[in-house]
């Protein structure tokens, strides 16, 4: 008897167990991920239909789709099928590489959103994720446990024009059952719509206005220069409470865009300017804030230069003196468009206090009539440098390839005198350790020279071949070129040279390059007269 | 009385071939110990190179005096020479420019000399513009270099490794005190001069002071 007992116990429990399994299933089924190996094509359909440039206002940063998910799903809320695609920057100004990186509450990430209807048609939106930065100290020092991944945030679906047309909050990891429902998405029927009246109130809200200047210089990537305040405005917002950007004081709990801007010098905490005892957002009292701060990508053009206390580019005065003449003038006047260029010779012209002067042949300059060319600092005390162009061989590329060797010469004087004297704050570890080294006192001795060439060898000579290579107009393979790039730092590269940081062991008198070759041939500077 | 005249025009002759034949044999000495001293500097830059820096490093002295500069013991420093010099390979061909004479321009240039003499004859240096010619077969090969004639051919640097030039020289009376400019060059660009204020001591020049030019 009570065996027979236990047993119905046993099959009452399994029976619960399968209605349990059967009902998490029920509800999990149409979240499933269906793969549907038919759409072998889809990828490219969707790849040909989508145009990255009609969502310039959506995703304002360059960026290219991974096509790789072939993952149908369903979006419950939505009640549509969808794909979604992550997306690479292509641009180093992007949101990863932002100063507001640093101080925002949250981190945000761009997934192309594709809506697919029953005639198998799609629709393309950007789906965007606020996701909250979560400060673990902060959540041990109230005691609160991080096993299981807190999630916070916010989720956007954005049409092209950038309006959102779907919102949801994420507290928790658990959706909110308050989502916003706008345009295309937005529900027919009242009961239907989950956005609640409360949602709707709207209130004043202070929006402080900023613009963070971002710099680029050649290829290398964009670098935060300054912020500029531009102001406050006001504005009546009614959604608010999908949005992340609200600073609100007291329990308001959507929290602020920047977790403390007050932290960062550039922006001004604006609630110090609201009612401190606010408490919670759907009170109508009070004086909400937020920030809006616009990135401003910054590229100036030749001759012109970033001014940080004007927040433009400025046209520079020039510090580079070219008396240069005859074929090493027309020369020097072309590598000014070439990157090696503006990353060595062109920092003169930055409007510091060195004068870099360019000298055509001169009686007694550099040590002897076998010198091709030579850089003088003998009186960098009063900041001045001065190459000497004493014979520019026939006047095409190895003229170029004399004018880039000496201006890197120029370039590191300027660099270890300005790092000595503590103007320039970065560690070119590598020359600075030759320097160490050969005890170089960025002087005019051996030892110095020593150091510089060492330096050159390990660091310029493929910078330098590709700056030829592209005079030529990539006429030849860059290894033609490497001749030409090695003149002066043979015998400092004997053993070897860093490739963009990847060590190349060196044979002696490898890479010297078929220099007849490309001499020979060339149009460089063939119309100079 | 006409035996008389021939005595002293034979004096005299004799004087003169003695005194340039003094001043070659003085040129010649000087010449090769600077050549000397160049020979040493370039085999010690070889079998002594500097180590690489540590990749994307920061500059440290501490971290780098402890994990990059190991002194060697003179045995190995005198093994780490005697595997270079006895390796062919590494044979250097200095090619000497045999006229001797003046490149740099010294108007500009301060030299702080502190010796009297020294000065004049720094000044008597500038003014000089008397050529000499250097005899190749009066340099004595050091460190298993060779040692050729710098030709027009040679100056691309294609058959010899370094070009050594000299300025003119000029010396005291008594050939006791000496100036010299040396130039060594590697390549089109790649060179440095050196001016050298030479003293005779013991019937030996050694190098009282020099400076980069």
């Amino acid at each position: 008897m009570k065996t027979e007992k236990i047993n119905l116990t046993k099959l009452f429990k399994i029976g619960i167990l399968f209605f349990g399994i059967s009902l998490l299933l029920w509800n999990c089924e149409k979240e499933e991920i269906i793969s549907n190996p038919s759409h072998s094509n889809l990828l490219s359909k969707l790849q040909s239909e989508f145009n990255a440039e009609s969502f310039k206002k959506a995703i304002p940063y360059e960026f290219e789709v991974i096509w790789n998910n072939e993952n149908k799903k369903y979006h419950k809320e939505l009640e549509k099928y969808y794909y979604e695609f992550h997306i690479n920057f292509t641009n180093s100004f992007n949101p990863n590489n932002f100063k507001t990186k640093n101080v925002s509450k949250y981190s945000t990430i761009y997934k192309v959103f594709v809506v697919e209807n029953e005639n198998q048609e799609h629709s393309f939106y950007i789906y965007k994720s606020y996701i909250e930065n979560i400060n673990k100290k902060k959540l041990k020092e109230k005691n609160i446990l991080l096993e299981e991944e807190i999630s916070n945030g916010f989720n956007h679906i954005l049409d092209n024009e950038g309006e959102i047309v779907y919102a949801e909050k994420i507290e928790n990891g658990k959706k909110n059952e308050n989502i916003l429902f706008n345009k295309e998405f937005k529900k027919k029927k009242t009961k239907d719509n989950y956005q609640s009246r409360m949602m709707q109130d709207c209130y004043t809200v202070t929006t402080y206005h900023y613009t963070d200047n971002y710099i680029k210089w050649g290829d290398g990537p964009f670098t935060y220069v300054s912020t500029r305040f531009n102001g406050t405005s006001t504005e009546t917002i009614c959604d608010s409470y999908w949005l992340p950007d609200l600073n609100i004081g007291g329990g308001g709990n959507s929290g602020g865009y920047y977790t403390n801007p007050g932290n960062s010098p550039a922006y001004e905490d604006c609630q110090s300017n609201s009612n401190k005892n606010y408490q919670g957002r759907y009170v109508k009292e009070g004086n909400p804030c937020k920030y809006v701060i616009s990135v401003n990508p910054i590229e100036c053009g030749e001759g012109y230069e970033y001014d940080d206390k004007v927040g433009e580019c400025v046209l520079v005065e020039d510090q580079i003196f070219n008396e240069l003449t005859g074929k090493e003038k027309c020369a020097f006047e072309k590598l000014k468009q070439l990157e090696l260029f503006k990353t060595t010779i062109e920092k003169f012209g930055n409007g510091s206090s060195y004068n870099l002067t360019l000298k055509s042949w001169t009686n007694g300059a550099c040590n002897s009539s076998t010198d091709d060319g030579c850089t003088d600092a003998s009186d960098l005390a009063n900041g001045n440098i001065t190459i000497y162009i004493q014979n520019s061989g026939r006047g095409t590329l190895d003229a170029a390839a004399i004018i880039l060797h000496e201006g890197i010469h120029a370039e590191i004087y300027k660099y270890v005198d300005e790092y000595n004297s503590g103007v320039d704050p970065n560690n070119r570890a590598n020359l600075l350790n030759y320097y160490f080294q050969y005890k170089a006192q960025n002087d005019n001795t051996l030892l110095t020279s020593n150091a510089q060439h060492q330096h050159m060898a390990d660091k310029y000579v493929k910078p330098i071949a590709q700056a030829l290579r592209q005079l030529d107009n990539n006429q030849y393979s860059l290894n033609d070129y490497m001749g030409l790039a090695w003149d002066g730092l043979r015998r400092y590269g004997w053993d070897g040279y860093y490739d963009n940081g990847n060590w190349v062991t060196l044979e002696r008198n490898a890479y010297i390059g078929n220099i007849n070759k490309i001499l020979d041939n060339t149009n460089f500077n063939n119309n100079c007269n | 009385m006409k035996s008389i005249k021939y005595f002293i025009i034979i004096l005299i002759f004799t004087s003169c071939i003695n005194k340039e034949s003094i001043r070659e044999k003085n040129i010649h000495q000087i010449v090769n110990l600077i050549y000397s001293d160049f020979s040493q500097q370039e085999m010690e830059f070889y079998v002594f190179p500097v180590s690489k820096p540590p990749l994307n490093s920061v500059m440290n002295n501490d971290i780098y005096n402890k994990n990059i500069i190991k002194p060697l013991t003179k045995k190995d420093s005198l093994i780490k020479i005697n595997q270079y010099l006895n390796n062919k390979k590494n044979q250097q061909i200095f090619a000497f420019n045999l006229k001797m004479e003046r490149y740099h321009n010294l108007k500009n240039k301060i030299i702080p000399i502190k010796n009297d003499d020294f000065k004049n004859l720094y000044n008597e240096f500038i003014k000089s513009n008397k050529l000499n010619t250097l005899n190749i077969n009066k340099i004595i090969p050091k460190n298993n270099d060779s040692i050729i004639q710098l030709k027009r051919e040679n100056l691309d640097f294609k058959n010899n490794n370094i070009i050594i030039s000299f300025s003119n020289i000029v010396f005291n009376n008594d050939f006791s005190k000496s100036i010299i400019i040396a130039t060594k060059s590697w390549s089109a660009l790649d060179s440095y001069s050196l001016i050298y204020f030479l003293e005779k001591r013991n019937n030996i020049w050694v190098v009282t002071f020099k400076k980069t030019l």
